[in-house]
């Protein structure tokens, strides 16, 4: 089983993290569903070019999260986490993306109240794209 | 015997020839890890696969394998597969299938079906002398041979030179099952960036019979990197975290990312991208520095 999931070069987050963020949402988008069985952590980091020390390094904090679970000689699964825990789950990682957003628009040298014309323009249009669909 | 987590321990390793000093090297692999062992032609490798395997007898220092000491116990040989040069040549007027019933004798766990499924897969042609097939069956046969007799440390000098595609993606495959066992251990010398970027965890880089550097894959990826700065100056082109720079579209290489950043913070400069480097790049800036 081949995983969407890629190490960006460019990025200053280690590679663990990358790993288990993008695994992460995967489980909280529903695309992985309970039950479905993860690739090992050999084949995984020979499909991402790492070492085990980095996958395992990922699968150990999603399972000590709750997310997945390893069963002896079966290999590693997806959990059923609830439906409470994935829609908190996903309203963290959703802030956090607007918090990164906000940060890189403030490092651009945005004021807020421009940061809030942006914003207001740019879900103005995404609503206008989305009518079209 | 107390249980390690090291399957291979080489201690104070050396041995002298006319032309070339090999060690004192000192190494332990870690079982479950794939190591790659990385130098220039003539650094040492295959010597060092060699003593390991008892092929060659060492000056000075032991090689501890699963516990035991090697060179005391040969048995310990039937759970090592290699694949190299220099252990069928002497059989090279030999069909491989002749060749393939010596190899049998000195392994009991040798699988004959397992065998007869691999000399299909790789296509080899069991009548052929050994000594006229090309550098890339030559490969495979090695490859073969060390597999059959389901080893627990294999030890590869150079598996995928002169390999074709297919061949290489069958081998890849083979060797990512034979670490799925928690037990296994694979060292494997290679020029190839690509096999140590799917394969390996750990990197031994080699130089004139010493091991100058034992790094982690990763730890190294993370750590170097070409960023882009909005200016070079001297104090920092002559900066120990400044491994190589380039004037033009000022841009450094670093080992340690980490650090840089502070120092640029310090110095009151600022950079606009930065990237990890290819791993043969940092291998090159490595064994260079090591030179």
């Amino acid at each position: 089983m081949k995983l969407p999931i890629s190490v960006s070069e460019g990025s200053k987050e280690p590679i663990y993290y990358q790993i288990e963020t993008q695994l992460k949402n995967l489980v909280i988008s529903g695309q992985l569903a309970a039950g479905t069985l993860l690739p090992s952590i050999r084949a995984l980091s020979s499909d991402l070019s790492c070492s085990v020390i980095t996958t395992r390094r990922a699968y150990q904090n999603l399972e000590n999260e709750g997310f997945i679970q390893t069963v002896q000689g079966k290999g590693t699964f997806v959990r059923d986490i609830g439906q409470q825990v994935k829609a908190e789950t996903k309203e963290t990682t959703g802030y956090s993306y607007i918090m990164k957003l906000l940060k890189d628009l403030s490092a651009l040298g945005f004021s807020e109240k421009e940061i809030k014309q942006l914003i207001q323009k740019a879900i103005l249009e995404w609503e206008g794209g989305n009518d079209f669909e | 015997m107390t249980l390690s987590n090291y399957l291979l321990e080489v201690e104070q390793l050396s041995k002298s020839f006319k032309y070339f000093d090999f060690g004192p090297v000192n190494l332990k692999a870690e079982t479950g890890t794939v190591i790659a062992l990385v130098g220039e032609n003539g650094s040492g490798k295959s010597t060092f696969f060699h003593l390991i395997l008892s092929l060659l007898k060492p000056d000075k220092g032991t090689v501890t394998c699963f516990g035991q000491n090697m060179h005391e116990n040969r048995s310990l040989l039937e759970n090592i597969g290699y694949a190299g040069n220099n252990l069928y040549e002497v059989y090279g007027h030999l069909p491989i299938k002749r060749i393939a019933k010596l190899v049998r004798h000195w392994y009991p766990q040798w699988d004959d079906a397992k065998y007869k499924k691999m000399i299909d897969k790789y296509q080899i042609n069991e009548k052929e002398r050994y000594q006229n097939c090309s550098t890339g069956t030559k490969k495979k046969i090695q490859f073969i041979f060390a597999m059959v007799h389901s080893p627990k440390l294999l030890l590869l000098d150079e598996p995928f030179s002169g390999v074709d595609i297919i061949s290489k993606r069958y081998m890849k495959g083979e060797l990512l099952e034979f670490m799925e066992h928690p037990d296994h251990t694979i060292i494997i010398s290679t020029h190839q960036q690509e096999e140590i970027s799917s394969l390996c965890d750990i990197i031994w880089l080699m130089n004139r019979g010493r091991i100058i550097a034992e790094v982690e894959k990763d730890e190294i990826n993370e750590r170097w990197r070409r960023v882009w700065i909005n200016k070079l100056p001297d104090m920092i082109k002559q900066h120990q975290l400044v491994i190589d720079f380039d004037e033009e579209s000022p841009s450094l290489v670093t080992d340690n990312f980490l650090e840089l950043e502070k120092l640029l913070v310090q110095e009151n400069l600022t950079y606009s991208h930065q990237y990890r480097l290819e791993l043969d790049e940092i291998l090159a800036y490595m064994m260079e520095k090591g030179r």
